[in-house]
């Protein structure tokens, strides 16, 4: 039943609408290098945290209701670190609320919680920090795109908010508005993923080619 | 057969149990940080707020944060509420989402509740705020003077 519905088109693993999981984020997370810096912070801290109390606590886990208590948990680690940012970055804060409050979504759509019953505590953190950090470097690439040619200069994060450590008035001049805005990242993404599938099935081929010899 | 049943109760009434006890935790913890650290919150925020408007030479001051009951004529949207130095304007500090990312405001409203200033925060914001259409200020400004009126 599962792999029937696993190669399903539409409900499948690789439907269009699973393969959409976390867009909103790439999306949102990777206009600016400073928010993508702070999106990778909330992904390693909610999906560390949030996987270490499931493994520590697993006895006093209810058979029912755990998806509840991932979602609730997740959502408590996610609002944990705004609030810590907030004292760090308070302005800096109130534009990146919306990227961070995504973070236990795309962490509960993933579902990487549901597979971590047969590890140990080490190797269920190593594998979601592993996954948070691989989820937060795509969203760190694509704003070292986006930014520079969006909005002519390079940000990372400050207690006075966005600080400007690379950039000049003729970049701005020249920035492309589009990229920045979610219509130019959904375009670039779809570039990316056209890349992705490319280098993907080149990868495949060469796996195949090594298993043969 | 009869021992079956029973046991099957306990131990789905001990799911329960751990299934309550985790969502009452989780939420009282969560309500915690939200009531206990609301004040530490705004501190940071007003500081950090008149640092970036007297790097700006700017003549407001935040003075102190407003309760959030304590709503007379303030519009009943998200945000933190501060009164100004010097003056009985009221300060808003919140954001509005255009184009996919946000943009930080100081929105400074009359004792009436009629916005007089949209003052945004940060280098992120200022960029941000200079391709924000007219029309979707307007629309913003409008919003928070309608909230206050019916708010009176």
């Amino acid at each position: 039943m599962n792999d029937r519905l696993h190669a399903d088109p539409l409900w499948g693993k690789y439907s269009p609408l699973t393969a959409l999981t976390g867009v909103a984020l790439i999306i949102l997370g990777s206009s600016r290098f400073s928010f993508a810096v702070t999106v990778l912070g909330s992904l390693m801290w909610v999906y560390g945290l949030t996987i270490v109390t499931l493994k520590v606590l697993e006895n006093l886990l209810p058979r029912i209701g755990r998806n509840g208590i991932a979602i609730l948990l997740s959502s408590l680690y996610s609002y944990g670190y705004y609030y810590l940012f907030s004292l760090f970055s308070p302005i800096m804060a109130l534009e990146v609320a919306f990227p961070l409050a995504l973070v236990p979504i795309t962490f509960i759509a993933r579902g990487l919680y549901r597979q971590m019953d047969n590890l140990s505590l080490s190797q269920a953190l190593g594998t979601s920090l592993y996954e948070a950090l691989i989820l937060g470097l795509l969203l760190m690439a694509l704003a070292l795109f986006r930014e520079p040619f969006g909005f002519g200069v390079l940000t990372i994060p400050s207690p006075q908010g966005t600080f400007e450590f690379f950039g000049s008035d003729l970049a701005s001049h020249f920035s492309i508005r589009l990229i920045v805005s979610t219509a130019g990242g959904l375009l670039i993404l779809g570039y990316l993923v056209a890349l992705f599938r490319v280098l993907r099935n080149f990868y495949g081929k060469y796996l195949a080619q090594r298993e043969n010899k | 057969m009869k021992e079956k049943t029973i046991s099957d109760h306990s131990v789905k009434g001990r799911d329960v149990i751990l299934l309550s006890s985790w969502i009452l935790g989780i939420l009282l913890l969560g309500l915690s940080i939200v009531f206990f650290g609301e004040g530490t919150k705004n501190y940071f925020l007003l500081r950090a707020v008149n640092s970036y408007f007297e790097e700006k030479n700017e003549t407001l001051r935040l003075e102190k944060p407003l309760p959030k009951n304590d709503s007379t004529h303030r519009p009943s949207i998200s945000g933190d509420f501060f009164s100004v130095g010097g003056s009985k304007d009221i300060a808003l500090i919140d954001s509005l989402m255009v184009e996919g990312t946000s943009i930080a405001y100081a929105i400074i409203l009359s004792p009436q509740g009629t916005l007089r200033r949209m003052i945004p925060l940060g280098s992120h914001s200022v960029v941000m705020d200079e391709r924000v259409a007219l029309q979707l200020k307007a629309l913003f400004q409008q919003r928070i003077e309608t909230e206050t009126l019916e708010r009176k």
